[in-house]
């Protein structure tokens, strides 16, 4: 289908390459180690904010759905925080950590936090009450009942959080460095911009959007794999 | 105090989960009004706390609330501000209806006619799955640094989620409601006019909901991105001028926005809702 | 009248075949109005769906007046179980749902719904919505649905199913009374209760499961025009005793069917 679509937008046009010209291109760019430098320039930013985005979106969501009083306090934080969007932060991040892997991973993380948090913290919340009152009629302590209740019963969306936080993580990543251009991938970006080599940035974005794609592709195994049991009880 | 509405966020879910989200927000909404006393507890908390971290100058980065207010009411009222403003909305005033109008069109084709489906579906699922904003620097390759690029971009943003949402809608139809139309013989149209429409009802505007977070989103980005015009513009060129309270006092209005704007099609959304749907 | 010969359904999927009727035959005679009852899977509601026209059957006829049935038609308005009402059309639209498939202009076609609505006891209620409405109160709107399009045949599938015992009472003796007095058509009844079925109908076809069949047709022998007084005589609690034992029975000897076949390893459908 996408073939097609490309196959079709045969204007030899500076704006519009052809499919062939975008192939060569990436042909080029995949064998110049500046492209490889790149990337590797760029995803240990992702893979700090990235995990730590994860991380810290699950505990701080488990805490939020779990305790009713922490909910009220973060509530009209994490309402705000969630109506924004969060590419208005970057500049924040930029005064006050500059542009170094702190700053970088920084943007990563805070574009794939919420996602995780709010799936967390409603996973949490809309276990079904009736479960929970059943593990507690029969005297589950609190510790027992969140190994064997809240964490399953919160999977999938935790799971499905996850998924989606990563695929904001990449938005974070990309965000990053079209916006705080320096090194990695947004330098290539700005070069192949400024030369008006579009089969080359055409070629680039490809790049980008494959490693999106893949990124998801792999949470969404993850999160299959992680949730077999469902498939039996639904 | 701004009521708490659904996340934005939920634009880039998938629309089985995006009921979390949604469902958490209406919860907070109405425990706020319960236990308000909890929530302005809270918000008092971090005011205090953002003055004296601020007063103490941890950070140049973190100005006092007090100072951000000043310079906030200044900044609202100045003209690079509200230009500023004036052509985001534009931007979004442009972008934002017409995709709206073709993304219902387009869900109600996908999910009423077979071939329709077929084409499409790939490009609605690539479009979602993508980091979208690594398209910008295209666009920009090919409108330039213009107000098209910005529009460009919100259309290819808010497009893709109408349509997925309204084919939703459409594919959720009840299959009892389509028998008993069967049942009476109802003709295609009338099926699609008195069934298949008002059933789509609710996810279209689910759709439209998070269409608007996307407008704004994506908007801004964009001319963050570019640099020099609407909001975006202006939150870079504060950041690099290191125009702190300044730059506070503009996220603090984009994120309220956000928030009123999100607020109000929750509220028409709920409008519409139908109960035992 | 409508005549079912030899009709056998069989469901295949993923190369699995399901037998649900097979070789079922009897007749509804015109003005008559007959049960079908019997365990659940017995394929009930597939043979009323059949007749409906909405599913084909694998092998065999239904006639209906002579001429084969192959699709849904004017002649015939289904009842269903779960209502199935629109729920964002007010009352009086969801009435005249049928006749509006029809193609029957507006304004006559309300006529004739709020006319229906009053005979099944909701007049003044046009405006209100499904969900503001009682299961019972809901399953009026499906009748009167049904009844609008002035059908040859009434199909309907367990119609009480979904409502309290109290309610189910209550809209067996109004369907009793609305059936003698003015809509007198020939109705297909399917249920799994046997005592609306003895009080409601002239023929009981009871049926049997895995595959569904016809195990007996049994002719009420209450004379009309009946009142709900019925139910406390005592040749009506013995009749329906007789029956619900056979029932009983049949629905038993499936369970352990199953029961064995699962412990012998042998899958089922």
């Amino acid at each position: 289908m996408l073939w097609e679509f490309y196959g079709r937008s045969i204007e030899t046009n500076i704006f519009f390459p052809t499919f062939g010209q975008m192939l060569a291109a990436l042909v080029d760019l995949v064998q110049t180690p500046d492209f490889w430098d790149a990337y590797r320039q760029t995803l240990v930013p992702f893979v700090y904010g990235w995990i730590s985005a994860m991380a810290a979106g699950v505990l701080v969501g488990l805490a939020i759905g779990l305790s009713h009083t922490i909910r009220q306090l973060t509530a009209p934080y994490v309402a705000f925080l969630n109506a924004l969007p969060v590419s208005v932060l970057v500049p924040v991040v930029v005064v006050a950590l500059g542009i170094g892997m702190v700053a970088r991973s920084t943007v990563v993380f805070l574009f794939a936090f919420f996602e995780v948090l709010l799936s967390t913290e409603a996973g949490v919340r809309y276990i079904s009450d009736d479960i929970r009152e059943m593990a507690r009629s029969f005297g589950m302590g609190p510790l027992r009942r969140f190994r064997r209740i809240v964490i399953p019963g919160a999977m999938p969306a935790i799971m499905a959080g996850l998924r989606i936080g990563t695929g904001r993580a990449v938005v974070g990543m990309v965000v990053m460095e079209l916006l705080l251009v320096s090194v990695g991938v947004g330098r290539l970006v700005s070069r192949f911009r400024a030369r008006f080599d579009s089969p080359s940035l055409y070629a680039l974005v490809f790049t980008l959007a494959v490693f999106g794609l893949a990124a998801l592709a792999v949470m969404r195994r993850l999160e299959v794999r992680a949730l077999r049991w469902r498939g039996e009880d639904q | 105090m701004v009521d708490t509405e659904t996340p934005r966020r939920d634009s880039e879910r998938s629309p089985e989960t995006a009921g979390f989200g949604l469902r958490a927000s209406v919860d907070l909404m109405t425990g706020w009004t319960r236990r308000y006393r909890v929530q302005a507890l809270g918000l008092l908390l971090g005011v205090v706390a953002w003055e004296v971290a601020g007063r103490a100058g941890i950070s140049p980065a973190l100005p006092p609330i007090s100072a951000v207010v000043t310079t906030g009411l200044e900044v609202w009222s100045g003209e690079r501000f509200l230009q500023a403003t004036r052509s985001t909305a534009i931007a979004i005033g442009i972008a934002f209806p017409p995709s709206v109008i073709v993304g219902v069109i387009l869900g109600l084709l996908m999910g009423l006619l077979r071939p329709a489906e077929w084409i499409l579906r790939p490009y609605i699922n690539l479009s979602l799955s993508l980091p979208l904003v690594a398209i910008i620097p295209i666009i920009l390759l090919i409108f330039g640094l213009s107000q098209l690029t910005i529009i460009v971009v919100i259309v290819l943003y808010v497009l893709p989620v109408v349509v997925v949402n309204t084919y939703s809608g459409v594919r959720s139809t009840s299959s009892d409601l389509l028998e008993m139309a069967a049942s009476v013989n109802a003709s295609r149209l009338l099926t699609i006019r008195r069934i298949v429409i008002p059933s789509a009802r609710a996810l279209t505007l689910a759709g439209l909901r998070i269409g608007v977070g996307r407008a704004i989103t994506g908007g801004i980005v964009a001319e963050q991105i570019i640099g020099v015009m609407g909001i975006g513009g202006l939150v870079e060129r504060l950041g690099g001028a290191f125009a702190v309270e300044e730059l506070y006092a503009v996220i603090i209005f984009i994120g309220s926005v956000g928030v009123i704007s999100l607020a109000a099609v929750n509220r028409i959304e709920q409008r519409y809702e139908i109960p035992g749907v | 009248m409508i005549e079912l010969k030899s009709v056998s359904k069989v469901f295949s999927r993923n190369g699995v075949s399901l037998e649900a009727l097979r070789d079922v035959t009897f007749d509804v005679g015109t003005g008559q109005f007959t049960s079908i009852i019997g365990p659940s899977g017995c394929g009930k509601t597939t043979l009323l769906k059949m007749m409906a026209g909405l599913i084909p059957p694998t092998s065999g006829t239904i006639e209906i007046e002579g001429k084969k049935v192959t699709g849904s038609g004017p002649d015939r308005a289904l009842v269903f179980q779960h209502f199935v009402l629109l729920p964002w059309a007010d009352v009086l639209t969801n009435a005249a749902f049928g006749l509006e498939a029809r193609g029957v202009a507006k304004a006559k076609r309300e006529e004739i719904a709020r006319a229906q609505l009053e005979q099944v006891g909701l007049a003044g209620f046009e405006k209100h919505y499904p969900h503001e409405l009682s299961g019972g109160m809901q399953q009026r709107v499906g009748i009167a649905r049904a009844l609008a399009v002035d059908p040859d045949t009434l199909l309907m599938d367990e119609p009480f199913g979904s409502l309290d015992a109290i309610t189910r009472q209550v809209m067996q003796r109004d369907l009793l009374k609305l059936w003698q007095e003015t809509a007198h058509k020939t109705t297909v009844f399917v249920t799994h209760s046997m005592d609306e079925a003895a009080l409601l109908s002239d023929y009981v076809v009871i049926m049997d499961t895995r595959p569904g069949r016809v195990a007996q047709v049994i002719e009420v022998p209450f004379p009309r025009p009946r009142t709900a007084e019925l139910t406390e005589s005592a040749e009506y609690r013995e009749f329906t005793a007789g029956m619900s034992h056979q029932l009983e029975k049949m629905q038993r000897v499936d369970m352990e069917r199953e029961t064995t076949q699962e412990a012998e390893g042998i899958s089922d459908g």
